[in-house]
């Protein structure tokens, strides 16, 4: 195992570059990610195994979330609490080559197209999703996940108050609803240029197809965890239409988009094809292994991050099982060495399958195997 | 006459006092209002057979009552039903009645009874080796979900109502605390100008922190230990306790650093102020070179990067 440790910063998102096999970034805030400045990091791993920081920008505000531009290999976007997206060439020093900035309040996460390369979607506190293209400083378009029908209904009458979690308590952040408004993930499919996925601090998981005009409404949307926050959904990378999700009710749910055609309907929820149960406290990333159909890693507020086998998928096809049948609920490894909130996860693309990076608000960056 | 001494009935009018055919206030209320004019003679009837007196059961009434409802598998359903009873057959019927057991078919067997009265009593939250899609915060009383930050409790499950009251309770003393404290604040302000009380956004992250804190610091998992290591609980603490709160830039108007207002120290990172600006193109500064020829252009490039 590799260790780095940013002395002073809080890990929020972790990210392996896509064109070199030894170069990280790591987003992260100072105190927590509560007030003060955020760093950009980029990591080398050296020959010999040792983690060296090659490169580090300081911002104004904490940064939550980073994703490496799939058609250069200098360029790192990172998402920052002030409401801006700015777009670091890594061989440069101290400022940003763009700042994107249309959100009212802080950015969660931000994802580039790995198909359309010159397009990347942020998601924010203020509710909105947006979609950006490299070259231009406005967004192309936003889209309101939480002003559907069903959501609103929702937090009108429903007696499920979402929760709140201690994301990052910054000043405007204390109020009263909590994070109900909150989109904490956007990511585009991996499979589809035009599909985006976002998850909800309403609960609600969201899909849009970028083609269709629909005044920033989803084409689907469902309750993915029972009124509880979702923090986190991600594609799978061999199954198109089986996506995953995690939340502050501890669980991680498998989902069969194909099962959830009539959500906007109301009354109508799918039922996930899986669950996964193991975590002590919220999930708060799930990502989808590059090289199984069946794998896929987690971060948790209990300090942990797990790989799981998906158990209702054997590889080739459908097994009708889910992970309850299994005594250890089809985990596979459990990654006990942060001492603090695990957040930021990513498989490496690269050598033998497995590596992982993970940081959390220890400020420690590991790097390890998984699936040994 | 004790032909019906085994009776179930018998023995259920002996045992709960309840007189069959004296009919109590409600049934009279209801007899009264339903005005049946025949109620008299059939309770006459009822009582007598009830208390075995005499083989006076002839009202087909009396047939459809118990044995519609136990009948499913005697074996004399088929004499229960006629209505054509004559006195003699009534003892053969009373006969059968009282030998009469009930035996449900369809009924699981014995053992699997018990292994699934085991399975129960394991609990909701033990669902290994049952495929339980059901989820789990479905299964929670909808007034825990109203406390904020619960999802910080691994212990969800167990949070009793006692806990609960107590940290109502908790709750009820922080609010007159802050009410003194206010008052106190009040107070001091006519002497001592310095000790500001919180602002807003100071008390809103002291009472956040309050709640992580507690929720966190009380769990009872194989967690626990590391959160008792936890810096970030740590710092709740003291956000809590009002020891370090939130400090702002009077040039930036916004919170950048957490200190302690005792002593003005600042707590954890100091923080730099970053400048909002963007690297400009570096192909700016090469200039306009239409109308040059390519080695003129290269020269002016060359010239002016050197």
């Amino acid at each position: 195992m590799l260790k780095y440790h940013m002395k002073g910063y809080s890990g929020y998102g972790v990210a392996y570059s896509p064109f070199y096999d030894n170069k990280l970034a790591v987003a992260s805030g100072s105190n927590f990610g509560l007030v003060g400045n955020g760093k950009l990091i980029i990591l080398d791993i050296m020959p010999n195994g040792q983690l060296v920081e090659s490169n580090s920008f300081l911002t104004q505000d904490g940064l939550f979330d980073l994703a490496w531009n799939e058609s250069h290999e200098n360029q790192c976007l990172v998402a920052q609490g002030d409401g801006s997206l700015r777009l670091f060439d890594i061989k440069l020093k101290d400022y940003p080559i763009a700042i994107y900035k249309e959100h009212q309040r802080e950015v969660f996460s931000c994802n580039w197209n790995m198909i359309q390369k010159q397009m990347f979607v942020s998601s924010s506190w203020d509710g909105k999703v947006k979609l950006w293209s490299l070259m231009r400083p406005q967004s192309l378009m936003t889209m309101s996940p939480n002003d559907t029908n069903a959501a609103s209904t929702l937090s009108r009458t429903s007696a499920v108050a979402p929760v709140r979690v201690p994301m990052s308590n910054q000043k405007e952040h204390q109020h009263a609803d909590g994070n109900k408004e909150c989109i904490y993930q956007a990511t585009f499919s991996p499979h589809d240029p035009n599909l985006v996925l976002c998850s909800s601090g309403n609960s609600f998981i969201s899909l849009y197809d970028l083609r269709v005009p629909n005044n920033g409404l989803p084409q689907h949307q469902f309750l993915g965890h029972g009124g509880f926050e979702a923090l986190t959904c991600d594609f799978n990378k061999y199954r198109p239409h089986i996506i995953a999700t995690g939340g502050v009710d501890k669980m991680i749910k498998v989902w069969d988009l194909r099962m959830c055609r009539k959500m906007l309907s109301q009354g109508h929820q799918p039922i996930n094809i899986n669950e996964i149960q193991g975590h002590e406290l919220a999930v708060r990333k799930v990502t989808w292994s590059p090289h199984h159909s069946n794998m896929l890693l987690s971060t948790s507020y209990d300090m942990t991050c797990r790989v799981w086998t998906d158990l209702s998928d054997d590889g080739h096809g459908l097994t009708g099982k889910t992970n309850s049948i299994d005594p250890a609920h089809g985990c596979r490894f459990i990654f006990m060495e942060h001492s603090e909130f695990v957040f930021g996860a990513d498989w490496s693309l690269w050598g033998t399958p497995g590596f992982v990076a993970s940081t959390g608000w220890d400020g420690q960056v590991c790097i390890w195997n998984g699936i040994r | 006459m004790s032909v019906c001494q085994t009776n179930p009935l018998n023995t259920l009018v002996s045992k709960s006092g309840y007189r069959f055919g004296q009919p109590n206030q409600h049934q009279q209320s209801i007899a009264q209002q339903q005005s049946r004019p025949r109620n008299n003679a059939l309770d006459h009837q009822f009582s007598q057979f009830t208390g075995a007196s005499g083989p006076s059961f002839a009202h087909p009434q009396h047939q459809q009552l118990p044995m519609a409802a136990v009948v499913a598998n005697a074996t004399t359903a088929a004499s229960t039903t006629s209505n054509t009873a004559t006195a003699s057959d009534h003892h053969v019927w009373i006969d059968q009645f009282a030998n009469m057991q009930v035996h449900d078919k369809t009924e699981f067997p014995t053992d699997y009874k018990q292994m699934y009265s085991q399975y129960e009593a394991r609990g909701a939250s033990y669902s290994m080796g049952a495929p339980v899609m059901v989820s789990h915060s479905q299964m929670f009383p909808r007034h825990q979900q109203s406390l904020m930050v619960n999802q910080l409790e691994s212990q969800a499950y167990a949070s009793s109502s006692a806990k609960l009251d107590e940290q109502f309770a908790e709750l009820e003393r922080q609010v007159q605390d802050d009410e003194k404290e206010q008052q106190q604040d009040k107070d001091d302000d006519f002497h001592l100008k310095e000790t500001s009380p919180l602002d807003e956004d100071q008390r809103q992250l002291k009472e956040a922190a309050q709640s992580i804190y507690t929720t966190l610091s009380d769990k009872s998992s194989t967690t626990s230990s590391k959160f008792s290591n936890s810096k970030f609980l740590g710092l709740m603490r003291n956000i809590s306790d009002g020891v370090i709160t939130l400090k702002k830039n009077p040039d930036e108007d916004k919170y950048t650093e957490l200190y302690s207002p005792s002593t003005g120290e600042t707590f954890g990172e100091e923080y730099f102020p970053v400048q909002d600006s963007v690297l400009g193109d570096p192909l700016d500064s090469i200039g306009d070179l239409s109308n040059m020829s390519s080695s003129e252009a290269a020269a002016k490039v060359y010239h002016n990067s050197v």
